[in-house]
């Protein structure tokens, strides 16, 4: 798949970093962005602040504005959910890469008006994929909520309850024969270790501020 | 060439050995004797197959060809205690698994189980190597033979009749556990399965039986197969095939998901292409990847399908700035010649909105002052918002369905294109004045 992505020999490095954060992270179970974005909030021991506001001509889809004392979010409200949860994740993908910020001021200005241009440490926008910054979070985030989206679709259909020791272990059958005995039983055994590592943190509210995506 | 056929079959085994030693089931023990079982098993065919036997006989030194004989008898012999084993080992998985003991309580009657099994297995050992020395044995051709005294017969088809036995008692043992499990999970795919691994065991319990013919051979003559034969390859690949089949029964829903899941995903990639490719067409920033120019199908098609989803909305967000206004009555118009079905009506309006912003961005223009406000600031996002990857990509494959067929979305077009073409000509006229 990434063979054919960018080419580039100098994005290789870049690939690699973003496949193995997204393999690495630990995900909720149903997925939830906010819930991402608390998590990650508490890692780095500062406030992430989350701003739907809605599309403007020519402004980004999604800023990241960072000051002395929290990052805030600002994403288009007015697409679709799918979407939202997109543009929110590609900046959380920032802040994860931990990049530094490369686009004008002015848009954020724009939406957060009460906001002091001397207090704005960076600001990244989401606009197109020429800056190298902003391709990298796009894929981390492409890559992120693509196993999300797995991972949630083998939940609702049942196929994440694998066989003991994942769906390719020919062993599981003689041991869920024993235990799953009956009629029709297509889950040879419920016990197996899920894709990703579990979360105890069920949906919570939406986060400080704005509606979930 | 019928001789080569126990490579396969001893190959096949000393690979799923490879497999099982890689198995990630709770029961390491299960794990264990299973890969210890298939490993012995495969190794003692590829041992016993006709063209080792001769290759180890062209050396001249033919004790080392007995040898040969003997060693691969041995290991069929590990095979059978290691499968013998699997029982005692499946049944302590149950009681941990089950909740009726810990992995601790279950372990000490496991633990003498495995020392009985090796015990018996010692044994038999034993009295075989006991009984090949007592027959002294030689081949003539490839039959081991001895000579005509009535002990050193005896001595052979004991030798024989022991190892039968011994593989017997352990194929049964494993058989009976399986029926039993099989009972018990019933008619479904996992039953399928364990009874397909049991039909192996049949089929290997008959390979074993086929040994009576040497023992009496042995008993009679003086002489017997050496390696193995071509009834006993037959009889090897069957219970090859039977328990590749029923272990892999766990395998098939996965494969056969994945594959739905592949084909399904690369159908609805497909469904968008044509809205994508006029929208990249014009807006080629959208896209992440703009190295791809082979049109081969994804490798990833559910991660090219996300991509192109996202794009896609992309798009529609940067088109809002160049919906035009006179696009609603163009298709109010364009309706009244070409109908849509009442299920299409949304799409019809969203497609329409997205031909005419289209032709506007592709020649860089914004709707003009002197057009009407727009009847809908978001027309291009109205339709219903969809939370998961198959739902948007539904609603976007009909979309796109839409945008590629509807005579009327075409009418809008049509028209948008010839008002583009008028505005450029007045610009052209304006800039040449």
């Amino acid at each position: 798949m990434w063979g054919e992505l960018w080419g580039g020999r100098g994005y290789r490095s870049s690939l690699r970093r973003c496949r193995r954060m997204a393999e690495r992270l630990e995900l909720p179970r149903p997925f939830d962005p906010v819930v991402l974005l608390e998590q990650l909030a508490v890692r780095r021991g500062r406030p992430i602040e989350l701003l739907p506001v809605p599309a403007r001509p020519h402004a980004p889809c999604g800023l990241l504005v960072s000051t002395l004392e929290a990052d805030y979010i600002l994403y288009a409200a007015d697409t679709g959910v799918l979407h939202q949860r997109h543009i929110l994740v590609h900046e959380i993908a920032h802040l994860m890469l931990d990049h530094a910020g490369s686009a004008p001021l002015a848009p954020a200005a724009a939406l957060l008006p009460n906001l002091s241009p001397a207090l704005v440490q960076r600001v990244l926008g989401r606009t197109s994929y020429d800056e190298p910054q902003e391709r990298e979070a796009e894929l981390l985030a492409s890559l992120i909520l693509s196993r999300a989206e797995r991972a949630d679709a083998a939940d609702q259909s049942g196929a994440g309850r694998a066989p003991a020791g994942g769906s390719l272990d020919a062993l599981g059958v003689l041991l869920a024969a024993r235990r799953h005995g009956g009629p029709n039983d297509d889950g040879p055994n419920d016990d197996a270790p899920q894709d990703s590592g579990p979360t105890d943190e069920g949906p919570t509210d939406a986060g400080p501020q704005g509606r979930r995506p | 060439m019928s001789e080569l056929a126990l490579y396969p079959v001893g190959l096949f085994f000393v690979l799923s050995s490879a497999h099982f030693s890689r198995s990630r089931i709770d029961s390491r023990a299960a794990a264990r004797f299973t890969c210890y079982g298939t490993a012995l098993l495969g190794t003692a065919l590829l041992v016993l197959a006709p063209p080792t036997v001769r290759a180890v006989q062209g050396t001249g030194v033919p004790a080392l060809a007995v040898l040969v004989i003997v060693l691969g008898d041995g290991l069929r012999d590990g095979a059978a205690a290691a499968m013998r084993l699997l029982v005692p080992a499946l049944r302590a998985a149950d009681a941990t698994g089950n909740g009726t003991g810990t992995a601790a309580d279950a372990a000490g009657p496991l633990r003498r189980e495995v020392r009985g099994g090796l015990a018996l297995l010692a044994g038999v050992l034993g009295l075989r190597v006991a009984l090949i020395t007592a027959a002294a044995p030689g081949l003539a051709g490839q039959d081991l033979s001895v000579g005509p005294e009535l002990s050193a017969r005896l001595a052979l088809a004991g030798y024989t009749a022991v190892g039968m036995l011994h593989t017997a008692v352990c194929l049964t043992a494993l058989l009976r556990e399986l029926a039993r499990r099989a009972r018990a999970a019933g008619p479904g795919r996992l039953g399928t399965g364990l009874r397909l691994v049991a039909g192996g065991l049949v089929a290997g319990l008959l390979w074993n039986a086929w040994s009576v013919d040497d023992v009496l051979r042995a008993a009679v003559t003086g002489s017997q197969d050496g390696p193995e034969d071509l009834l006993c390859a037959a009889l090897g690949g069957l219970c090859a095939a039977l328990i590749a089949a029923g272990l892999a029964s766990t395998l098939w829903p996965a494969a056969t998901g994945a594959v739905r899941g592949w084909l399904r995903a690369h159908r609805r990639y497909r469904a968008l292409t044509p809205l994508w490719r006029d929208l990249h067409t014009v807006l080629p920033e959208i896209a992440l990847d703009p190295a791809r120019r082979l049109p081969l199908p994804p490798r990833d098609p559910r991660f090219a399908l996300y991509r192109r989803i996202i794009e896609i909305h992309d798009a529609r967000l940067i088109l809002r700035q160049h919906l035009d206004p006179r696009a609603a009555q163009w298709l109010d118009r364009a309706t009244r010649r070409f109908p849509p079905p009442a299920d299409h009506t949304a799409a019809t309006a969203e497609a329409a909105s997205l031909a005419a912003a289209l032709e506007l961005a592709a020649a860089g223009t914004l709707p003009g002052p002197a057009a009407p406000a727009a009847p809908a600031a978001d027309a291009l996002g109205s339709l219903e918002s969809l939370d998961t990857l198959d739902g948007e990509a539904d609603h976007l494959a009909h979309l796109a369905r839409v945008y590629a067929t509807c005579p009327a979305v075409a009418e809008v077009r049509t028209r948008a294109r010839a008002e583009r073409a008028r505005a450029e000509r007045a610009r052209a006229a304006t800039a040449t004045r």
